[in-house]
Formats: structure tokens, sequence, C-alpha cells
């Protein structure tokens, strides 16, 4: 059951205009990024290349889990609800559609722009880029979904606002702090450990929460602060 | 006769709120039930619990004799109709019905292809089974969602406002359905609406909330006779309900 609301999300997907309008803005952060460094392309080369794919997966995704807002003011959410499909069954579903297509849009991103600014394509580059990659955004964006799923529609929009910036602050943080992190199999063993905990932890919350807080009766209840509060 | 919904003593609070107090009732198989009230009344909440989407803050609630809470099996034997249609919008007619069906456990595609093109012909959407769903009309999504309701040859039908949008043509047709559904299936139809000449002509037994409360429960007849003094023949099931809601 799962798979065939997987099959059908990704062809509500590809044919939904959000898709577009998601890639078009990782495309545009791209191209500003490479024109605005056009003379130090090398060093972009090496600063850049464990993040941007990174960064390229969660903007897009971002982009995505859109959907689940729209789906869930417009009721889909509560019909799916309604069949014999399993809360952490739908929100499965939802997270590994997103996943897929925000995974896939990175890997052909990233490879295009190693191309273009010429950096070195390493065996442990593609490794980092097809299972490192997708692990961390379905981990990040199982928890977007998650935190969707829980809360009212006034909570979301300030959680959209959070997460936004939050996410720009981190990579900024991260390249004055750290900004030449090499990728060894021991970093991206840490963030697929990492990354699978979070999904855990996730998936744990949607399987034993109560199944009244997953659509927007009590807007301002206790519990749905709660749970904001314990993932974020 | 056979108890497909039982309800007793039923009760939920939004924090210090309390949207339904005591309600108590009984809907028997085959049976087509109306539960009517104002907006607010407490109706959308009381199917919430029967689906088992939110839990009563006391009393109990049985469908097909079974706690309707996160009960995955007993919703393979409900079909719904929610107030919002909640089709996906870039998907087509056939596609939204598809994945209905294979939800509801009908594996064969055959089977499923049979039956989905049986009901579309019926509601008149064949024609336009390769549409996206978001370039159709409210009323057209309406059909589509009562036709994903009973998709599966439910056992229990909740719908919520079934013949709003509707066009006089096709809500005729919907009230056969449900009769048909009810007389020759033997399906329990439970109705929510604000159409009270729709209710009047199919639905054998009525309850009407106000504030939470049951303050009316019978059939049209007898309500007609409880609440009205005029012959039953020359009153309408509105002018109970403006009697009863006041």
């Amino acid at each position: 059951m799962v798979s065939a609301i997987i099959k059908m999300e990704l062809k509500e997907i590809i044919r939904d205009k959000g898709f577009l309008t998601s890639l078009s803005s990782v495309v545009i952060f791209i191209g500003l990024l490479l024109f605005s460094s056009i003379k130090n392309l090398a060093v972009i080369a090496k600063v850049f290349t464990p993040y941007l794919p990174l960064v390229i997966g969660l903007t897009v995704g971002y982009g995505l889990s859109g959907r689940l807002v729209r789906e869930k003011a417009q009721g889909v959410i509560e019909s799916l609800l309604c069949t014999p499909l399993r809360i952490w069954e739908i929100w499965l579903a939802k997270t590994l559609s997103i996943s897929i297509i925000s995974s896939l849009t990175t890997i052909i991103i990233s490879l295009i722009i190693s191309l273009l600014i010429e950096a070195s394509i390493t065996n442990l580059y593609i490794l980092y880029l097809i299972v490192v990659v997708p692990i961390f955004i379905t981990s990040a964006l199982g928890l977007l979904c998650l935190i969707y799923f829980y809360l009212g529609m006034k909570q979301i929009q300030a959680v959209n606002y959070i997460v936004f910036f939050t996410l720009f602050i981190i990579l900024f943080m991260i390249l004055r702090t750290q900004p030449l992190v090499e990728l060894t199999l021991k970093t991206m063993f840490i963030v697929i450990a990492f990354s699978i905990i979070i999904i855990l932890i996730s998936m744990y919350i949607v399987r034993y929460t109560n199944i009244e807080s997953s659509y927007n009766i009590r807007l301002n209840s206790p519990s749905n602060f709660l749970i904001l509060n314990i993932i974020s | 006769m056979n108890t497909a919904i039982e309800v007793h003593n039923l009760m939920k609070e939004f924090d210090d709120y309390r949207v339904l107090d005591s309600i108590s009732f009984n809907v028997y198989r085959g049976e087509v039930f109306g539960y009517l009230g104002p907006n607010g009344a407490g109706k959308t909440t009381t199917l919430r619990i029967l689906l088992g989407l939110i839990k009563p803050t006391s009393g109990e609630v049985f469908v097909l004799g079974e706690n309707p809470l996160n009960n995955s099996k007993l919703r393979m034997k409900i079909g719904v109709l929610l107030e919002d249609h909640g089709l996906y919008n870039s998907l087509t007619v056939y596609e939204n019905l598809d994945l209905y069906a294979r939800l509801y456990g009908l594996s064969n595609s055959l089977e499923r292809r049979r039956r989905i093109i049986e009901l579309l012909e019926f509601i008149g959407l064949y024609e336009r089974r390769n549409d996206k769903v978001g370039f159709l009309s409210r009323g057209m999504k309406r059909k589509l969602a009562i036709v994903r309701a009973i998709l599966h040859h439910p056992e229990i039908v909740f719908m919520d406002e079934p013949t709003s949008n509707l066009d006089p043509k096709t809500r005729v047709l919907i009230r056969d359905l449900i009769l048909e559904l009810a007389h020759k299936e033997n399906t329990t139809m439970f109705i929510i609406s604000h159409d009270l000449n729709d209710i009047e002509k199919v639905c054998s037994s009525i309850v009407i909330l106000v504030n939470g409360r049951i303050v009316a429960r019978g059939s049209v007849d007898e309500l007609k006779r409880q609440f009205m003094s005029r012959e039953s023949s020359e009153v309408s099931l509105e002018d109970v309900y403006m009697k009863v809601v006041g």
C-alpha cells in the first residue's frame, strides 16, 4: 500500500508546478554563486563540494514539502487517514516520495556543477552523492514532514521561517568556522549514523503519538507545542 | 435488528470547550441515518470520532462492533465522503480512483478497472476519466469523491454533505444511489447534511443535534408528530427543524 502511494505521489510531484519552482530557485541560487565567484572556481570547488549537494537537496525538498501543507488544508491527508493506511505509512510514503525526487535532482545538479567548475569527481564523491546525501535528505525531510503533520497552519508558518533561516545560518556558520571539510569514509559514516537516528526518532514519534494531533484540530494545543519543542 | 453503530454517552472536549455532551444513539444495518444540526453543533466531531480519527473524552463508540480508534481492518469496511473532497488535483480522475481502490484492497487490476469504469459511467464522469481533477468543477469533484467512498463495497458509508454543489439531476441520482445501496446491498448510510429536502426523502431515522446535545430523534413522521400540531402531510422536515433548532 505504501508503494502505491509513493508511485502516485511521484506522478503528482512531477506534474506539479511546485517542483519547477523549487528547481528554478536552486538553479538561480547556484547560478548566482558561480557567477559571483567566477575568478575563484577552484576555491569554490574545494569549499563547497561537501555542502553543495546538501543545500541543493534541502532547498528542493523544502519546496516540495510545501505540498504536504497544501494537502493538509485540502483534506487529502484526512481522506488518506480514513483508508486502512496507518499514519506512519502515510508519513513514510510522503517523506520517501519527496526525498526520491530531491535526491535525484541533487545528484544530477551536483554532477553538472562539478563538471562546470572542473572539480575532480572521485569515487568517494560518487559514494557521497548516491548514499550519504539521499539518507541525509530523507532524514531532514522526514523531520520536516513530521512537523507539518503534527502542527496547525499558523504554527507551520512560524516553523517555515525558522527552518529557512536556520538552514542558512548553519550553512554560513559552518563555512566560517570549518570551510574545508575533507570527505572521508569516517565523516560519511558519522553523517549516515546521525541521519538514521533522526529517521528512527521521527518514525517512533509518528507511530506512537496520538493520531488526533496529526491534523489541524487544536491549533494552539499544548501537546502540539510539546512535540515541536521535542523535535526542535 | 443488527446494530452497525453504537454510541453511548459520548463526550468530547477541546481544551475547556465541550463540543459533544452525553450523546447516545444507535444506527442499524441497512438504515439511512440522518445526522442534522446547525453549524458548530458537533456533527463533524462525531463523524471524526466514529472514523477513529480522534479520541472521545469519555463514552464509548462501536462501529460494526469494534472500537474505531487506530483500527485499520475496520476502515476496510468503511467508505467516507468528507466535507473537503481530498482528491489529488494533479492526478487524473481514473488515477485518483485507482489509488484508493488499491488502498482499499482491490488488488486485482482487472476487477479494479471494471469497478472504476462501472461507477464512472453511472455518475457520468467516464468521458472525463483522463482529465486532471484540478480541471473539474466543484460538483464533479463531489461526484468523484462519492464514487471513491463506495468503490470497495463498504458495509457503512459516512457522507458529509453528499449533495452540496450538485446539480438537481445529480442530486436525484445520488439520492437514488443512497437508497439503492441501503435497500439492495444492506449498506448502512450515515449522512450529515443541511439539505433537509434530501434528508426527508432518503433517511429512515434522524437525530438533530444542537450545541453538542441531541434535541430530537426518530423517523421523519415521528418528528413531525412530536413537534408539530398540524397533520404530518402538511409540514416538512424543515418546519420541524426550524422549531427544534429555534
